[in-house]
């Protein structure tokens, strides 16, 4: 199992961090229906902000599924994201202690997807000569050497063995049956599915992070929905010992078509109902490779 | 104490209509782009600054471009590549290279087998070089005839296609999304007009206006500063172009 892999890998704060995760959430899940807490229920910030002061949800398409989400209002300012394996946007509050909404996603499970290389190498299978169409093959082939679950691991050689019957057909010149192979392997592909708790510890809030900053107190997770889609959140609290403030934080991570998203805050306590009103605006429009 | 009351709105209209006066003066521009000749508005206190070909109109860190896209179109390749020709027959070789480099061919072939077919011709005449034996020179000249010929046979793209070939060039493609894209009427001519963004952050808004003029496009851009700044000056702009 690829959780226990990375056990052994992430030493002893690893284990804790992950078995307090996977109890947090076997907790959740036992006893007959599951009690998900959605995020607008946790216990801290209890103002409501109103989502009509919101700006217009925009669109961001960074990987092949898209995320449609309210930017932060008029006196913050944004950023890209780039770091922690995460790409997306941040906004900043101009003339503040350092507040910041962060809309981002984890780009390593975007990348195990081959459906838009797939995708786009059937959609110029007619246009490509003989040494760009074995490059895309090579391009599009599945990499997973630390499978998230046994079926990954399946789906992954049996989708590489039609790529490679793929590129034995093209080289004897059958095209059409190239042609199958290739759409048989975007199928193995789209299969593949993950749960919410086998890839959350890649992202999951690590209050270590913050040592150095203040006293860290974290709250466990809270599983929920976000439009729908699987989501864990995190709350913690920073007594910062450079100016005094006790910021609020609070993660959530929401797995959507494969796609693992992440939504964070930092920052004052009455900003919080801010944050709530953007993670509400949030939905998945359908992308390219929607299953 | 009541003539003040009297005369203070006298003073705010005068001062309301001196600063509608100042935000409302513009300067009309006449301005060679590329190979064609236009007029434009611009605030009178948006500096004109001309370089080389392209022409800037700034106001501190706000920038806003009019420039010439170059050819694309197989008219406007096929007549650069004639001129590349006759530099290199006249010996000129360095200029006939740098003629061919600054064209954006392989956009213009619809697919990967047809820019294939052409691909040695177009590099044997991009690299060609001074001192070559009369055999070479041959070879040269016979890939000049063949480029031409492939060039001759391209199809005819339209403004969208254009358009996307221009901002290829303009901008990293990787980096960014196109936010809307709309036609639009400029002195009568229908053009183009496509905004982009960052495509991770959604920051950086530019906007852009391409309108046909035989061999190119003609291209006004914002650039550098605050869009909330150079949007309105971009539209006022465009607004007021008149092509001559």
């Amino acid at each position: 199992m690829h959780q226990s892999g990375d056990l052994e890998r992430s030493g002893p704060r690893g284990v804790a961090r992950c078995a307090w995760i996977v109890a947090t959430l076997l907790l959740a899940s036992c006893g007959g229906e599951p009690e998900f807490v959605t995020t607008s229920e946790l216990p801290i910030g209890h103002e409501r902000f109103d989502p009509a002061s919101l700006p217009p949800p925009e669109v961001f398409t960074w990987g092949s599924q898209p995320i449609s989400a309210s930017p932060a209002p008029e006196g913050w300012y944004r950023e890209k994201a780039q770091s922690g394996g995460l790409r997306g946007v941040r906004f900043i509050k101009s003339r503040s202690f350092g507040e910041e909404i962060r809309i981002a996603e984890h780009y390593a499970l975007d990348n195990r997807s081959r459906c838009a290389q797939l995708t786009a190498l059937l959609r110029d299978f007619e246009n490509l000569d003989r040494r760009d169409f074995l490059g895309a093959l090579q391009r599009a082939r599945f990499y997973a050497p630390d499978p998230i679950n046994s079926y990954e691991e399946r789906k992954v050689a049996a989708a590489n063995a039609d790529l490679d019957a793929a590129r034995t057909a093209y080289l004897a010149g059958d095209l059409n049956g190239a042609r199958r192979a290739i759409q048989q392997a975007l199928r193995q592909g789209s299969d593949i599915l993950y749960r919410i708790e086998e890839v959350i510890d890649r992202v999951m809030f690590d209050p270590g992070s913050y040592d150095s900053f203040g006293e860290v107190e974290t709250m466990p997770p809270q599983t929920g929905y976000v439009a729908e889609a699987p989501s864990v959140s995190v709350d913690y609290t920073l007594d910062s010992r450079d100016n005094g403030h006790l910021y609020y934080g609070r993660q959530v991570y929401v797995l959507e078509n494969n796609h693992l998203f992440v939504l964070t805050f930092h920052g004052l306590q009455h900003t919080l109902p801010l944050f709530e009103a953007i993670v509400d605006s949030v939905s998945f429009p359908r992308g390219q490779c929607a299953r | 104490m009541r003539s003040l009351i009297h005369v203070l709105p006298l003073f705010a209209a005068v001062c309301l209509s001196v600063s509608v006066d100042a935000a409302a003066q513009t300067e009309r521009h006449e301005l060679l782009v590329g190979r064609q000749q236009i007029s434009l508005q611009a605030p009178a206190d948006w500096q004109y600054v001309r370089r080389d070909a392209e022409h800037v109109f700034k106001n501190r860190s706000e920038q806003v471009r009019v420039l010439d896209s170059g050819p694309l179109t197989r008219e406007g390749f096929a007549r650069e590549i004639r001129q590349a020709r006759r530099l290199f027959l006249g010996n000129q070789i360095d200029e006939s290279i740098v003629l061919l480099n600054r064209l954006k061919l392989r956009a213009a072939f619809p697919s990967q087998a047809q820019w294939q077919a052409v691909v040695s011709s177009w590099r044997r005449i991009s690299r060609s070089s001074i001192g070559s034996s009369h055999a070479e020179r041959r070879a040269v000249e016979d890939a000049y005839a063949d480029v031409l010929s492939q060039v001759a046979a391209l199809p005819t793209r339209g403004l969208e296609s254009l358009a996307i070939a221009a901002l290829d060039a303009l901008e990293p493609t990787d980096r960014r999304d196109v936010r809307m894209q709309q036609p639009v009427s400029v002195d009568g001519r229908v053009g183009l007009l496509v905004e982009t963004w960052d495509r991770l952050s959604h920051a950086h808004r530019t906007r852009y206006l391409f309108v046909p003029t035989g061999e190119s496009l003609f291209v006004v851009r914002t650039e550098f500063g605050d869009f909330a700044k150079t949007g309105p000056v971009f539209d006022a702009l465009v607004a007021s172009i008149e092509f001559h």
